[in-house]
């Protein structure tokens, strides 16, 4: 290669965002790229927007940066998560449970989705979506254990993500980079120096200067190295966090209960309860940030990660899987030479995708019709928000006739929409006709079985806190 | 007409390739359904039938319909196909086979071909094919089942079949018969369609037999007689960027043992396939008529024959393009009725057989929701956008300036998202990846490293292990695959080994002159 060698990367903002970018950069490069981490001095953080909850994608995520499961049990506050108890949902003050699940049960080739609709006409009409879904009874009794490998039981589609505290995650992390050769500088910025459209450095308070080829910008929304950049997106939110001492883990999902100016949100960690509101106005007390996304999160050679490039509101596990695919993303895209405008180009049109498609997922929490609610501010918010055609198509074939419209590369899968549209009452009008090749009353008998064993294995299941003190103390002997 | 009835009658029109996968598939799964499924077609009308390779997913239909794969492979005159052979796209005098399966294998989630091309370009100078399995043994004409352990180098590719498609459509009109699929011979020579709704109520045969059904499958070929004719649905031209237009087709004698692959070579105006099955070699010669004549190209495929012709040259003519809605009213356009690309990747099978799959994915009730229309139109036209891109990136991926159809192809202006994928990766090894369509990353890495497309970069964390480590992984990814090679029979033994192997003679010329 004859291109000039990028081996110095400045990353600004030492957030969960910076800290995960950082952890993930050391592990995944080779030790002639020098990283250095510059965070700033004042603790305003919005880090409370990533939530509570992950998806099940982070065991993976994690494993591809180096951290592991272990760790972040041993060394923060996180359990286990199952999904999320949704409670006093939207104008029929709708409650289920958005579990993890992959993949839903088929029979043949048919969902069984179609069975509890061609039942429900007529021969069975009580039967109910969410009665035959593990890890919904799990969350519902509040009882955990991992999920077996290869083994056909209804165990083993479950999926778990974790429940952490952004402010313990940041600290773990922190923590560990302390033995990487990062060098963390503390200082507020005061100048970003540029020629043309690219980042020749930084400057901080006291004269110090950080000299790179690639910046990535982890930073608040409202601080960002590069140039202005427009936003999508008008809506402001406003969320708060209280944190209160729990001796007993009280379930294995997050409760997120409607209020009328937005939600609050409990989740059981280790040791504690953590509670999050999230509020459409202005009169409540917290941090504030703009929900939506920058038009572009690279330019020249500058990627912004996390907030500056775009927020969702913590509703579902979305920010965090968001973080993730920005350092994924980046990690893939990493450049090679001073031009940067293939790199660009991609990283750009991945995090639309990305970002966008989380966007559907939220937009379909609420009303597709466009009418003001008569809920409340947040509501009427919420539901003056556009509804894009893929969201559209999503709604008219599921309505239709139970098919999941799916796109490239979804942060939300299929199971995941299945949850959301039953939990919201929404129902297809037909059934697959392939369904008719099962009778009834064999068919009944089925759902049956299934729901018996689902219970009988919950049953055996040990209860959050109980396997969690379990598997901690194991772990404990087992890595000192 | 209830919204909500299912439906009662099925007719398909049409018995090639098309007509006859259709009718199996829907024979399948409404087996114990109360559902009629009539086939029409007339031995009066020939079907085109060169679409003779396939992709791996065709195992997936065949199993689901349960049939037995040597029987098949019998019955069919198959050979296995381990991928395509290219000659002569890149540069005259080039070759590379485009094989099914990955190269190498992921070292710390991070794609092989990085780890190849940083040993590459410090001067590395083995092939990235030896470390593929698919091609080793392609190369030296063997080929066995992948074992049981798909994560062992010799178990980790996929396979697909070279057969004789006019008795593939025999061999599935019998499954079909026997599964109550009832057959008319007859020609379609009206359709009366509903004034109201603007379905297509029932067509009427020569004979005067008046035929009503609540779906129509339109397999008619390039005619679209349902689709087209009666319901003037309108074509998308594609030629603008796949401008070959007529084909040359001709069977010829079998020489030497059959090779588990496709050769599709190029030629100055067009390219010239040639498919080895048990019986006999498939050849034709596509071509784009403004800048060849009729006579010529028929010489070129004539004159490059193995062995003697079987058959006089039969010649073809097409659009490449799509049905601007697949699925339209109650009728649905299965086959060269909905749309033709040209077979340079074995896809014309492999479409019908993805119309079919979601066919009954979305299989309608009497009243044809439009829904379930705009739901079909939507995934095929993804389809068939996404294969598009691919055939014409073997078109432009080229350093050929030898005849004007190549200077045309050089100088196009190339679709956004195709000129995307080539700007990654040329820069840096990055394969813009999409989780829906038919060809996956490690196509486009052949067909881009075949057609010498060499990336000037790769991506930076293949930095992160030691030179010395992955030069070791990878001479012991490329030791293993060629040691699996050693241990894998001759597709011909194989084929005698697993009975499935036709005992019907070879054709030879002279016998299929003879009165």
């Amino acid at each position: 290669m004859t291109d000039k060698v990028l081996n110095r990367i400045a990353i600004y903002g030492n957030g969960l965002a910076g800290l995960l970018t950082a952890t993930a950069l050391r592990h995944a490069l080779p030790s002639n790229v020098t990283l250095v981490l510059v965070g700033h001095k004042s603790a305003s953080s919005q880090d409370l927007f990533y939530g509570s909850v992950t998806s099940p994608s982070i065991y993976d995520f994690f494993l591809k940066i180096g951290l592991t499961e272990p760790d972040v049990l041993l060394k923060t506050s996180s359990s286990f998560s199952l999904g999320t108890h949704y409670k006093a949902w939207g104008p029929d003050k709708r409650e289920w449970i958005q579990s993890f699940h992959i993949p839903l049960p088929l029979f043949g080739t048919v969902g069984f989705h179609h069975y509890i609709k061609k039942l429900s006409n007529g021969a069975v009409p009580s039967l109910n979506f969410a009665d035959h879904i593990m890890s919904v009874e799990a969350a519902k009794r509040g009882v955990f254990a991992h999920p077996p490998e290869g083994q056909k039981i209804p165990l083993a589609a479950v999926e778990y993500g974790y429940h952490f505290l952004p402010s313990d995650w940041s600290n773990w992390l922190s923590d560990r980079l302390k033995d990487s050769d990062i060098k963390h500088i503390t200082g507020e910025l005061t100048h970003v120096n540029r020629h043309e459209n690219h980042i020749t450095s930084i400057t901080l308070e006291g004269g110090e200067t950080i000299e790179a080829d690639l910046f990535i910008d982890c930073g608040r929304q409202d601080t960002s190295l590069s140039a202005p950049n427009p936003w999508l997106g008008s809506r402001r939110l406003f969320a708060a966090e209280a944190i209160e001492p729990m001796d007993v883990l009280e379930g294995v999902c997050r409760t997120l209960t409607a209020t009328d100016s937005g939600w609050m949100a409990m989740t059981p960690l280790q040791g504690k309860k953590y509670k999050l509101s999230l509020h459409q106005d202005a009169s409540h007390d917290g941090v504030s940030a703009k929900i939506g996304r920058s038009e572009k999160a690279w330019r020249g050679n500058c990627v912004t990660i996390g907030h500056g490039a775009a927020l969702l509101e913590p509703l579902t596990p979305a920010p965090l899987m968001g973080l993730q695919r920005d350092i994924e993303r980046l990690l893939e895209l990493l450049p090679i030479s001073p031009d940067m405008s293939v790199e660009q180009r991609e990283y750009n049109r991945r995090f639309a995708d990305d970002y966008d498609h989380a966007a559907l997922f939220h937009r379909a929490f609420f009303d597709e019709t466009n009418e003001p609610s008569s809920q409340g501010s947040y509501w009427d918010a919420a539901c003056a928000e556009a509804i894009d055609t893929k969201l559209k198509q999503k709604i008219t074939q599921f309505e239709s006739r139970g098919i999941f419209v799916s796109y490239d590369y979804e942060p939300f899968s299929a199971e995941d929409w299945a949850m959301l549209h039953f939990g919201l009452g929404r129902e297809p009008q037909r059934y697959d006709p392939l369904a008719d090749r099962i009778p009834n009353a064999a068919m009944a008998q089925r759902l049956a079985q299934m729901r018996q064993a689902i219970s009988q294995i919950a049953k055996k299941m040990p209860p959050h806190q109980t396997y969690m003190t379990g598997l901690l103390k194991y772990l404990k002997e087992k890595h000192g | 007409m209830g919204a909500d009835m299912t439906i009662d009658t099925i007719c398909i029109l049409g018995g090639g390739t098309a007509g006859w996968m259709t009718a199996a598939g829907l024979s399948n799964k409404f087996k114990n359904l109360n559902v009629d499924i009539i086939l029409v077609e007339s031995d009066q009308i020939g079907t085109v039938g060169v679409g003779e390779a396939t992709l791996p997913h065709i195992r997936f239909f065949n199993n689901a319909l349960g049939i037995d794969e040597r029987e098949f492979m019998r019955e069919t005159r198959a050979t296995f196909k381990l991928g395509i052979e290219f000659c002569d796209w890149g540069r005259l005098g080039d070759s590379y086979i485009h094989p099914f399966g990955d190269y190498g294998e992921p070292i710390d989630g991070i794609d092989f071909h990085h780890f190849w091309l940083r040993l590459w370009q410090k001067g590395h100078k083995s092939r990235l094919d030896d470390y593929s399995f698919p091609i080793l043994a392609a190369e030296s004409g063997r080929f066995q089942h992948p074992g049981p352990d798909a994560t062992k180098i010799g178990s980790n590719f996929g396979y697909a079949y070279q057969f004789d498609s006019s008795l593939y459509a025999k061999y599935l009109r019998r499954y079909c018969e026997a599964r109550n699929v009832k057959r008319i011979e007859g020609k379609a020579v009206e359709t009366c369609i509903n004034s109201e709704t603007g379905f297509v109520d029932s067509i009427t045969l020569e004979s005067g037999h008046v035929l009503t059904a609540d779906l129509f499958v339109d397999c008619s070929g390039f005619r679209g007689v349902l689709i087209e004719q009666a319901l003037k649905t309108g074509y998308d031209d594609w030629s603008e960027w796949l401008p070959c237009n007529r084909a040359v087709a001709v069977p010829c004698e079998a020489r030497g043992p059959s090779l588990p692959y496709t050769r599709a070579t190029a030629r100055k105006a067009g390219w010239q396939w040639r498919i080895p099955l048990q019986h006999r070699t498939g050849n034709g010669h596509v071509y784009w008529s403004d800048y060849i004549s009729d006579d010529e190209a028929t010489h070129q495929v004539m004159s490059t024959l193995e062995g003697p012709a079987l058959a006089d040259p039969k010649q073809l003519f097409f659009k490449t393009g799509k049905r601007r809605k697949l699925w339209h009213k109650n009728v649905v356009a299965i086959g060269l009725s909905g749309g033709f690309l040209e077979p340079l990747e074995s896809t014309s099978i492999h479409l019908i057989q993805e119309g079919i799959t979601a066919l009954i994915e979305l299989f309608p009730y009497k009243a044809c929701h439009s829904s379930d229309a705009d739901e079909y139109n939507r995934r095929m036209d993804l389809n068939f956008d996404r294969v598009r891109d691919f055939l014409l990136l073997h078109y432009v991926a080229t350093q050929r300036n030898d005849s004007p159809m190549w200077d045309y192809f050089r100088n196009m202006t190339l679709p956004d998202s195709l000129q995307e994928k080539i700007d990654a990766w040329q820069g840096r090894g990055y394969v813009l990846r999409y989780e829906q369509g038919v060809f996956l990353p490690p196509s486009w890495v052949a067909v881009m490293m075949g057609q010498n497309l060499m990336p000037k970069g790769y991506d930076k964390r293949a930095d992160t292990l030691a030179y010395e480590a992955v030069a070791k992984q990878l001479s012991e990814i490329k030791r293993l695959s060629a040691a699996a090679v050693e241990q894998t029979p001759s597709q011909a033994d194989y084929l005698v080994r697993i009975n499935a192997l036709s005992d019907a003679p070879l054709l030879k010329a002279d016998m299929s002159a003879a009165p």
